[in-house]
């Protein structure tokens, strides 16, 4: 009897501190793991765009919301049907390269240089190996035995395919652009849309379209950082970078209106600040020129 | 009574007992334990982050100092080879410091000053650069600003070093007393000053007087005044609600309500009356439209309706049809699209003017396009409403052939226009637009008409969901 209950207490105690370890740590660091697989519970932008793709095709008639739920679930094993893809529900490399995703490293693109091409491109493949010295012929521009020999001693070097042909990875590698498309965020449509979603949701769409704009204003402000990126994580500018609810993975509203701040719509007509009036606590912010008022947020110059 | 006092007695002998006081401590231990390494692991991240922004304050100063010695160097130079350098390693200097400067917990107001002037320090530096790399010798009047900026900088390095010194003496800057800022401090009487606090320069740097010169940062820019309305009549409200039926299309609108109006007495702002749109088929408001107090114009609308799409795809050719119809419809002429772009359903298509074969860049109005049903759910004119007007265009002195031979030879043309192009400082250059490929990448190099000088090379990011059009 008693020691029963002293187990129990001892295993009391031992769940509290950690779940509470947990928690903390949780709280912390709270990183998402990019994996080349989504299912159940992933989260983020490529989640999005598998929902996005599925709609516009019609296997998916939930939010675009970038969780991967239920409804996201049961739209990939349709496609994956229809497709003759194994049926899984999981989108894998195979689903999302037949969904039109790119996962990175499997683009079947472009040209690919080997024996006898010959151009500038090939110039510039030689002139790189020379620099790394894997390659001592001569800059001529023709892909001949000197320059699929350094090729190979290259794809070695670096872990690529050997082949002695030089196709989009090792120009990659090469660092020449190879004119394939990437699905990249250049103009950090997420990173925005996230902002926008931890300061602003609730709000009406041309208040969200609002904040967004204040951000790309100050980009281009002096006053201000002068990346997107500067600007959302300058110390104490944001409450949603303070308490981290940027962290937080955005709506189809948010993103819809990030796209529409980047494009250049700006209902506030150029303002740099922004405050809700029954919150602000600081008194300077009163004296700038208030422009506008959107929702709950009053914005000014 | 006499059950309670047995319980009582019943709980202290079994706590007496050995096994279970060595059980409390244990536990006991364990609790106190984890709130030492919670305790320990706080105060690591917060010395992590202090060290952070000492780093950061340490880098300002430095780059401070590095500007301002830079500054006096370059008054002695003469040729412009002579001072082109230097105001390169300025304009690097200066963008450095204000990035260090900026990440510091600082208070918006007591540094936003001193942050604007490194802006505009860096960005004047480049524009010289530039100046002298053309082979320009400075003005007088670029002297005179060299010295005023000479001046501001070492009243910052000086209270930069002011602090350095503070530190030298034992005091430390707590940044977290930085962070939440003199404000309430400053309202004490006899308030203390912190150490590390920049108010000081922001009360010198206030009366920063304009600087005017060749870059994005200039003060210029904010001043500059609507170009397609400034001149025309001041519009009621009731009238601005007429220009939203003509735009929209009165048929398809239930009512209209003006939401907001931009008070006059702002300066640099362009005035406007805004108003949200119910449709016929809706029950609430889905449009939003500002048109401009001056001149009745429309600045922007946005329909943000949540549409179930059909399915149906339009062709980006049908898309642009229809915003050309939507164009002319409502009064801008000769519109031409110049680049696509593909949001989630939609597609924002780029329009400048062409007048005279030459496209008109800086007057740019954007439409967005329903890929679904080809409905224009979005319009923007900032920049039509900002620079449109009758240009008058230089002589051309280059002929295009001439154009063509200042550029790299093996860049493969495709086509050639002539357009005016905005630069960063809103400058407008009459070019030869030169469209083609380089090492299979789409660019744009644009070529002065009168110097030949190579203006601007935009690499086109080929990307499934943007299209240049040709």
């Amino acid at each position: 009897m008693n020691t029963r209950r002293v187990i129990l207490i001892v295993l009391f105690f031992t769940m509290l501190i950690s779940t509470g370890t947990a928690f903390f740590t949780e709280y912390i660091t709270p990183d998402a793991v990019e994996t080349a697989t989504y299912t159940w519970g992933s989260e983020g932008a490529t989640v999005r765009e598998i929902q996005t793709k599925l709609k516009q095709w019609g296997y998916y008639n939930g939010t675009v919301d970038g969780k991967y739920g239920y409804q996201t679930w049961l739209a990939v094993r349709k496609f994956q049907e229809k497709n003759g893809i194994k049926v899984d529900g999981i989108a894998g490399p195979a689903t999302l390269s037949k969904i039109g995703i790119n996962t990175g490293g499997t683009t079947t693109s472009n040209k690919v240089y080997s024996w006898g091409a010959r151009g500038e491109t090939v110039r510039e493949i030689q002139r790189r190996l020379k620099n790394w010295g894997y390659y001592d012929g001569s800059v001529d521009g023709i892909y001949g035995y000197g320059t699929w020999a350094a090729v190979r001693k290259f794809q070695q070097k670096n872990g690529l395919k050997v082949d002695g042909v030089a196709g989009t990875s090792t120009l990659q590698a090469l660092g020449i652009p190879t004119g394939s498309s990437q699905s990249s965020d250049s103009r950090n449509v997420y990173l925005l849309a996230a902002a926008i979603y931890g300061e602003a949701r609730g709000e009406p769409y041309t208040g969200q379209v609002a904040v967004g704009a204040v951000i790309l204003n100050r980009v281009r402000h002096t006053s201000f950082p002068n990346t997107i990126a500067g600007v959302i994580y300058q110390p104490g500018a944001f409450d949603a970078v303070r308490d981290g609810q940027i962290n937080l993975t955005p709506n189809e509203t948010a993103y819809k209106a990030a796209s529409d701040a980047l494009n250049g719509w700006d209902p506030t007509g150029g303002c740099i600040y922004y405050w809700n009036p029954a919150t602000a606590t600081s008194k300077w912010i009163w004296s700038r020129p208030i422009i506008t008022q959107i929702g709950k947020h009053v914005f000014a110059k | 009574m006499g059950e309670k006092n047995n319980k009582l007695y019943d709980w202290k002998k079994r706590l007496s007992s050995v096994h279970m006081y060595s059980i409390t401590m244990v536990v006991l231990a364990l609790v106190l334990g984890f709130g030492i390494y919670q305790y320990k692991q706080k105060l690591n991240y917060r010395q992590y982050l202090q060290n952070r922004f000492q780093q950061a304050f340490y880098e300002a100063t430095t780059y401070v100092d590095n500007v301002d010695n830079l500054l006096a160097k370059i008054k002695l130079t003469k040729e412009p080879e002579q001072s082109a350098p230097i105001f390169a390693q300025i304009w690097k200097d200066a963008a450095a410091a204000q990035e260090n400067l900026g990440e510091l917990p600082y208070q918006h107001a007591s540094v936003s000053s001193a942050l604007k002037f490194l802006s505009q320090l860096s960005d004047f530096s480049f524009s010289m650069t530039n100046k002298a790399i053309d082979g320009l010798q400075l003005d007088e009047e670029d002297w005179e600003k060299v010295s005023r900026l000479q001046m501001y900088a070492q009243t910052l390095a000086k209270e930069l070093n002011d602090i350095k010194k503070d530190i030298n003496d034992g005091k430390r800057i707590d940044w977290e007393e930085v962070e939440k800022g003199g404000e309430e401090k400053l309202g004490k009487e006899g308030a203390v000053k912190i150490t590390g606090s920049l108010d000081e320069v922001s009360k010198q740097f206030q009366d920063m007087p304009q600087l005017i010169y060749d870059g994005p940062f200039s003060d210029h820019i904010e001043r500059m005044e609507p170009r397609m309305i400034r001149d025309k009549k001041k519009i009621t409200k009731e009238e601005g609600k007429k220009v939203v039926e003509k735009f929209i299309g009165k048929d398809k609108i239930a009512s209209i309500k003006q939401t907001g109006e931009t008070d006059t007495k702002v300066e640099h702002t362009i005035p406007v009356y805004s108003y949200e749109v119910v449709l016929k088929d809706q029950k609430e408001p889905t449009i939003a439209i500002d048109v401009t107090q001056q001149g009745g114009m429309v600045l922007w609308m946005l329909n943000y309706t949540d549409k179930d799409t059909s399915g149906k795809e339009l062709t980006l050719e049908e898309a642009r049809k229809k915003a050309e119809k939507f164009l002319e419809e409502r009064n801008y002429p000769n519109m031409k699209a110049s680049y696509y772009e593909k949001v989630d359903g939609t597609v924002v298509i780029n329009f400048a003017p062409q007048e005279n074969n030459v496209i008109m860049y800086p007057d740019l109005i954007k439409v967005k396009v329903s890929m679904d049903d080809g409905e224009i759910i979005g319009f923007e004119s900032l920049g039509y409403i900002m620079m449109h007007h009758d240009r008058k265009l230089p002589k051309i002195k280059l002929s295009q052939e001439e154009a063509k031979n200042k550029i790299k030879q093996d860049f493969k043309i495709k086509k050639v226009n002539l357009a005016v192009i905005p630069l960063e400082s809103k400058r407008e250059v009459l070019c030869y637009e030169f469209k083609g490929e380089y090492e299979n990448n789409p660019f744009i190099v644009y070529i002065n008409v009168e110097s030949g000088k190579q203006e601007k090379i935009l690499q086109i990011i080929q990307n499934k969901d943007s299209v240049l059009t040709q």
